[in-house]
């Protein structure tokens, strides 16, 4: 036997680096699924939770205070692969796609102005170093929108009085029209799980991608039928039916002839849109963009100055923060033509 | 005579005009040779220039190939398809690509995509290519012939040559088509002709009976053993065709198709090769400018020429003793000086040039000077180098319509084809090809 194999190196992989939140983990899965485009397979994902001020306290360690100053190249798979699996380290030669998300917190015990702007300055590009999205105040505010369109969307925020971050995330429950149609997926499988008893999670998948797909209203009852046929009992089955009938009637995807995919894919292209012109309103003082200037616009975004205009607008009492969600324009960083049209939602 | 007459007063113009002006000197020349008749033309400057100036925009547009060495499926190469960024522009020219870059693993096949580009100088004017009798069809496909087409642009023309050939002598088919018109079709398997619109190249005084003689094998021709004679080659030496002819415009490109693999040059070969090239440095002129060209490259030496008892010249560098150059030059020096020889004293400027492996010996910082070298040297040339250094993957440099990848699977994409990505101009295009973000084309 020969031994010439050497060991396969993986690649192509992608590094998420999120506060380690299961809701992050949602909002990416979703994203990476309604946009098929983009190719990344969560099975290459690879999560890593942290908060961005320890991240910074790593990058230190490893590449010294002056990291930024210096315009060091950094290697965050390296980083974070010496500290979780010395064994096993990882560089970045191996990810096309190194993405970090963190929420702006400017009460956290850690907040400095200083490390998170060297943050948003150096990390600028997901397929190099990685790029840092910030949200603000946190991640929820991607579902902060009460209706589509949302006009007042222009002027959202919210005073800096507002903490800890759970207030913040009720007043998002209150008012959101987004929450109930991301969860979708999720409550249909905690439905069929709790509920009906559908224990095993290979049955439940299959159920619930079928469900996703319906996109004929008027076929939605015969299907279900279908669907459920051999995943649970008859007499249970006609209950779970009537309910799921309603509820998808209530997402109103296949009402619209689209499937939840599709559905949700133009809704993500309205929250994208909402929050480019947001951004613009931030930066260039203009919440409205002309339908020909929208590339433009968003090529023209700086992170950075966006960040120095949050930390300039709150770093008083009576301050306030907008609320602007950046880490969902890594659909229009990857490509700026999967928003480029917008349907009726 | 006269002729001769010509060409000495208009070699008073312009070096590039010069240049030109000789060249078709010499088409012409061997013209009215190949018609028994000395007079009857006459080129004025004014015809010339309206000949130069059309000379400029003969281009390949596209190239395509089946069933050829470890080319299965067909493959094409397509100039053509120029995305919109606003970079490295002077990777385009005239909305064509003439600066590419192949990139792929060892043995996908670049140099042989190389040889089958080139093989279109072997059917138009024999050659070398009818020598090699290697391995020449797919091996793993049953069909008999290997598929070769060139889509060429002429102004606002558009010219097709396509054949196929059962092997390196032997011609399947051929066929010439002008703006959507077949001009000629020969089919030699089952010995079908169509000479119908010859008249449209300015051919119809063609005496096509005595070509199906010749390859009916009732006539030697120029001692060439080749049982079917391409008809294309026969029309060009055959019929007193105009100087501003389409025909003798694509002879014309075709002459001056280049291709230099650098990495297998035997220093004592290009030696021995290169007699012309070092009677030419005697030259003190061109001997600096040789020298100016290895620094200019990163080689800082300063270089002799001697002349030995024996009359042989011997190139050294000059130290304070001399120290000869082929034995002792270093191989990125001789991989320079011979891509030097090739094509920078030519009279002529090639139209098309596949460079293979151009940088093998070179330092990343030599490689990336050659080509701007080239762009700045040769704009309206296309260039097809193939390369394994990555540093050279880059948007200073290059742009990502410009850079493509040879798969295993013998396809070549571009990279801004490679990825559902947009490519910006701040990406990092050689961390994307490492990492895997082309993946699926490699």
């Amino acid at each position: 036997m020969n031994n010439y194999e050497g060991e396969a190196r993986s690649r192509s992989q992608t590094l998420l680096i999120v506060e380690g939140n299961h809701e992050k983990n949602k909002l990416f899965w979703l994203i990476f699924k309604c946009f098929p485009e983009i190719n990344i397979d969560m099975d290459n994902v690879w999560i890593y939770g942290t908060n961005i001020y320890l991240l910074y306290e790593d990058i230190v360690k490893e590449y010294g205070e002056d990291w930024a100053e210096e315009e060091m190249d950094i290697d965050l798979p390296f980083v974070i692969s010496k500290k979780q699996t010395p064994g096993d380290l990882r560089y970045k030669d191996d990810f096309t796609n190194i993405i970090l998300v963190f929420d702006y917190e400017r009460h956290d015990t850690n907040f400095s102005e200083r490390k998170i702007m060297e943050m948003q300055n150096s990390f600028s590009d997901a397929t190099n170093m990685g790029k840092l999205y910030i949200n603000y105040p946190m991640i929820e505010s991607y579902q902060h929108l009460k209706s589509i369109p949302d006009y007042d969307f222009a002027e959202r925020k919210i005073p800096v009085s507002l903490q800890p971050g759970s207030r913040y995330k009720d007043l998002v429950s209150r008012e959101t029209v987004i929450e109930k149609v991301v969860d979708f997926p999720h409550r249909i499988d905690d439905l069929m799980n709790e509920h009906f008893g559908i224990t095993n999670a290979e049955i439940r998948q299959k159920c619930c991608e079928d469900i996703l797909n319906l996109s004929d209203a008027a076929q939605v009852e015969e299907k279900l039928q279908e669907v459920l046929q051999n995943a649970i009992a008859d007499d249970r089955r006609r209950t779970l039916q009537f309910q799921l009938k309603d509820w998808i009637s209530k997402a109103g995807y296949a009402n619209r002839g689209q499937t939840y995919w599709q559905y949700i894919r133009n809704l993500f292209v309205e929250i994208i849109h909402h929050n480019i012109c947001k951004a613009n309103r931030i930066q260039n003082n203009t919440y409205d963009i002309e339908g020909e200037n929208y590339k433009e616009c968003f090529e023209r975004l700086d992170l950075g100055e966006i960040l120095n205009a949050q930390n300039t607008f709150s770093n008083t009492s009576t301050g306030f923060i907008w609320v602007l969600n950046t880490c969902v324009f890594v659909v229009a960083d990857y490509n700026f033509s999967l928003i480029q049209e917008r349907n009726e939602v | 005579m006269m002729v001769m007459a010509i060409v000495m007063v208009m070699v008073k113009k312009t070096n590039s005009e010069q240049q030109f002006t000789r060249q078709i000197s010499v088409i012409f020349l061997r013209q009215c040779i190949a018609k028994g008749i000395g007079v009857g033309y006459t080129i004025n400057m004014k015809y010339a220039r309206i000949l130069f100036e059309r000379k400029v925009y003969v281009m390949l547009r596209t190239f395509a190939l089946r069933n050829y060495k470890n080319f299965r499926d067909e493959i094409k190469i397509d100039f053509g398809n120029v995305a919109g960024y606003q970079f490295s522009t002077d990777c385009i020219t005239d909305g064509l690509i003439s600066k590419m870059l192949i990139y792929g693993r060892n043995a996908t096949g670049k140099t042989n995509f190389g040889k089958a580009i080139m093989d279109i100088g072997s059917t138009m004017f024999g050659g070398p290519g009818y020598i090699e009798n290697g391995v020449f069809l797919n091996a793993d496909s049953e069909e008999d012939s290997a598929g070769f087409s060139y889509i060429f642009d002429f102004d606002e023309m558009e010219l097709i040559y396509q054949y196929s050939r059962f092997s390196n002598q032997e011609l399947r088919d051929e066929e010439l088509v002008i703006n959507g018109v077949s001009i000629f079709r020969c089919d030699f398997l089952n010995k079908e002709y169509h000479f119908d619109n010859l008249k449209c190249v300015d051919a119809e005084t063609a005496n096509v009976e005595r070509y199906l003689q010749v390859l009916e094998g009732g006539e030697e021709t120029e001692g060439v053993i080749e049982p079917k004679l391409p008809f294309l080659r026969w029309l060009i030496s055959n019929v007193a065709l105009k100087n501003d002819s389409i025909l003798i415009r694509l002879a014309n490109y075709v002459r001056r198709m280049v291709m230099i693999t650098v990495g297998n040059e035997m220093p004592y070969r290009v030696r021995r090769m290169s007699k012309a090239f070092y009677d030419s440095l005697e030259n003190p002129e061109r001997l600096k400018d040789l020298e100016d060209f290895l620094n200019a490259m990163g080689i800082e030496c300063r270089l002799i020429l001697e002349k030995l008892p024996d009359g042989q010249k011997e190139l050294y560098f000059a130290h304070e003793k001399l120290v000869p150059f082929y034995e002792n030059a270093s191989s990125g020096t001789l991989a320079l000086v011979d891509l030097y020889r090739r094509l920078i004293p030519k009279v002529w400027d090639a139209s098309l040039i596949y460079l293979d492996e151009f940088d093998a010996f070179y330092h990343y910082e030599m490689a990336e000077n050659v080509i701007k070298f080239f762009k700045k040297k040769y704009p309206r040339c296309q260039m097809i180098m193939t390369s394994h250094n990555t540093n050279l993957m880059t948007n200073r440099l290059m742009r990502p319509d410009c850079m493509f990848i040879l798969s295993r699977r013998g396809t070549l994409t571009a990279l801004c084809n490679a990825t559902t990505r947009e490519l910006r101009e701040g990406h990092n295009l050689e961390k994307m090809y490492i990492s895997g973000e082309f993946e699926k084309y490699e």
